[in-house]
């Protein structure tokens, strides 16, 4: 008992001691939120505000004097500048080279078609890549006299507008509430973000731990020692699991930061620190225990089995694919914690955490969802001591 | 005293290291059925060519390798029922032995200490005397990356001895090393012969087995082709220089009791 604990208080010396280690342990899951929050809302931002804010400059198609009471409703609209004599051949390129931001055609028959009650025709010509926005700005005054327009013609044939409503769909009475919402949303992305975490912090100290020892000459030296092989594997065990805890944790810590000081939408971060209720905080790190002593458990094999650190990394990097697919399962909608899929390792831990967020989680999966990983995490540790028991591994340069 | 009996150690190979190694069949026989006694206060050398099983012998004596057939015992503990007091009673370093790069010398030797189950008083003085003996004490505290060779080579030694072995263990101990680093594991060599321990080493040079062994055995394929007293076979091989002898040993058929 005391060789273990002296082995993991060394291990853990040597871990901190390694800038490679600690940068995708700590530094990574450290600034990874800021910097995708800071990034990602503040480009959104200032994107929407452009296409909000820019001086739009439409062109114009119109022969004679058709449509003069959309025209001016067109013109009257504010940040946008109608520019007349526009040849039909040329949208194309004007838009194209930025010259022209959208162009408004009218069809030659635009009056006579409102005069018979017909659908009179305004075309848009836009730039599908750009901001929908944009195109929007010059639609909604055009919607807006279609609106009169219509007002008009009912008017005129005595129709009223319940008439043409024979049906009222009301879509305004949802029940979820909005930490359902977000938890539905951000719940599957948030444990893929911490799975990864984990998984990544288990996996330098694993090759540093194991195929280090063969690297740097030093695995003969740990096995004349008077301790049990058994021993030695937990000690590091312990050292490799704790780390993908820990930079699990640094994740949750980091998003928690993020979320109170960046500036990112009230009706994001409210429902958000909302879900952060430490009950659920403390059921996600529970269930991340487990989990990153499976991932010790399949990582530890590889690293002992590898010969040098080159090695070591080729054979994980594939593991990777392992831990990204079934959390990125529990990304999608309709995918549901159920019997089966508390089974599924990762997949499980992703599900359970995104109904944990929405509040909405079943206690009794939850403890499946505990149990098969405990029981996945049993089966790991006894595969690493049979693998680390293995001569051949150990002793395989 | 370690005493070896009808030892040996045959490996199974996959397909893809038979052909790496260029072997038929799927069993190397690494050490075969070899036998030998090494004295306390006696040095043994166990002289061979590269592959010839040197390695795995040792390994075996230090408990890494588990014999496929034959018995070890290290001061009466056999390796295979009673590990732990083997590897208590034997202190095991080799030419290609490391050191924790990121550790200093001070915390490398307390932990190895601690794991040798050394009581806190035992385990300061016996580190205190060897950092004297080696001239550890000024450069004890720095990381072992920034260490020289010889630094890093005398601190494995202090690395070995800190639990005051009965049994040394030697693996081609000065393979890669410079005359001067190489003069340090001479020394520790010797004083072990002084102070009445096991001393066993391995090495291909038939130089360094002259100038420090009491007894001689020349192991080829896994095989033992001569064990005797390094006097004797200075006599025997009157006429040739050792280098030659060891050559003669190695291509007989038959091996020479």
């Amino acid at each position: 008992m005391s060789s273990i604990l002296t082995i993991v208080k060394k291990e853990f010396l040597d871990t901190f001691r390694d800038r490679r280690t600690l940068i995708t342990m700590i530094v990574l899951p450290l600034v990874l939120f800021p910097l995708i929050f800071g990034l990602s809302f503040t480009v959104q931002k200032s994107l929407a505000e452009e296409a909000q804010e820019k001086e739009l400059k439409v062109g114009l198609i119109v022969e004679g004097n058709q449509a003069a009471e959309l025209i001016a409703a067109v013109e009257a609209t504010p940040k946008l500048s109608l520019i007349r004599g526009i040849a039909l051949e040329d949208t194309a390129s004007l838009i194209r080279n930025d010259s022209l931001d959208l162009i408004l055609r009218i069809d030659a028959s635009f009056d006579s078609a409102l005069v018979r009650f017909e659908s009179a025709r305004a075309m848009i010509y836009y730039l599908g890549t750009e901001d929908d926005a944009v195109r929007k700005r010059l639609e909604a005054p055009i919607l807006a006299y279609e609106q009169t327009v219509l007002a008009q013609r009912m008017q005129a044939l005595s129709i009223s507008p319940a008439t043409v409503d024979p049906v009222n769909i009301d879509t305004s009475h949802d029940l979820a509430t909005t930490q359902e919402q977000i938890g539905k949303l951000a719940g599957g992305f948030l444990p893929y973000i911490f799975v990864l975490f984990s998984f990544i912090g288990c996996m330098y100290p694993a090759i540093d731990l194991f195929t280090g020892e063969k690297e740097r000459g030093t695995m003969e030296t740990l096995l004349t020692l008077p301790v049990n092989r058994l021993d030695l594997l937990v000690g590091k065990m312990i050292v490799v699991a704790t780390s993908g805890v820990v930079s699990a944790l640094v994740g949750i810590i980091s998003l928690l930061v993020s979320l109170q000081f960046l500036d990112i939408p009230d009706m994001l971060r409210e429902p958000l620190l909302d879900m952060a209720k430490p009950l659920t905080i403390g059921l996600l790190l529970l269930m991340i225990i487990p989990l990153a002593v499976f991932f010790a458990g399949v990582l530890i094999p590889v690293a002992t089995y590898a010969k040098n650190f080159k090695e070591a990394q080729s054979l994980i990097t594939p593991l990777n694919v392992g831990v990204i697919v079934p959390a990125a399962i529990g990304l999608m909608p309709g995918i549901e914690l159920n019997v089966g899929t508390a089974l599924i390792p990762i997949l499980n831990v992703a599900l359970a955490s995104k109904e944990m967020l929405a509040g909405t989680v079943d206690f009794g999966l939850l403890a499946l969802v505990f149990l098969s990983l405990i029981a996945l995490a049993a089966v790991s540790v006894v595969l690493s001591v049979k693998m680390f028991g293995r001569e051949s591994n150990i002793m395989r340069a | 005293m370690i005493d070896v009996q009808h030892l040996s150690k045959s490996f199974d190979l996959n397909k893809k290291q038979q052909a790496e190694l260029g072997i038929k069949s799927s069993r190397v026989h690494a050490v075969d059925d070899v036998s030998f006694t090494c004295q306390p206060g006696r040095i043994y050398s166990l002289l061979g060519p590269n592959g010839a099983g040197k390695t795995t012998t040792l390994r075996m004596i230090a408990t890494i390798l588990r014999p496929s057939s034959g018995t070890v015992k290290v001061d009466g503990h056999d390796v295979v029922t009673h590990p732990r007091e083997v590897r208590a009673a034997i202190g095991f370093l080799t030419g290609s032995t490391g050191l924790y790069q990121r550790l200093t010398a001070n915390e490398i030797i307390e932990y190895f200490g601690k794991l040798y189950q050394l009581d806190k008083a035992t385990l300061a003085r016996r580190k205190d005397e060897l950092f004297s003996l080696l001239d550890i004490h000024e450069f004890a505290g720095k990381k072992i990356g920034q260490l020289s060779t010889g630094m890093k080579q005398k601190v494995s030694i202090a690395r070995t001895m800190i639990h005051d072995p009965q049994v040394v263990v030697f693996d081609e101990p000065t393979s890669g090393l410079d005359v001067i680093t190489a003069e340090n594991i001479i020394k520790l060599i010797r004083d072990c012969k002084t102070r009445e321990k096991t001393v066993i080493f391995s090495s291909h040079i038939m130089s360094e087995v002259d100038l420090l062994c009491d007894d001689l055995g020349i192991i080829h394929k896994g095989k033992l082709c001569y064990e005797g007293t390094m006097d004797s076979f200075r006599q025997q091989f009157r006429e040739f220089t050792l280098t030659e002898a060891f050559i003669r040993v190695v291509n007989q058929p038959a091996p020479i009791a």
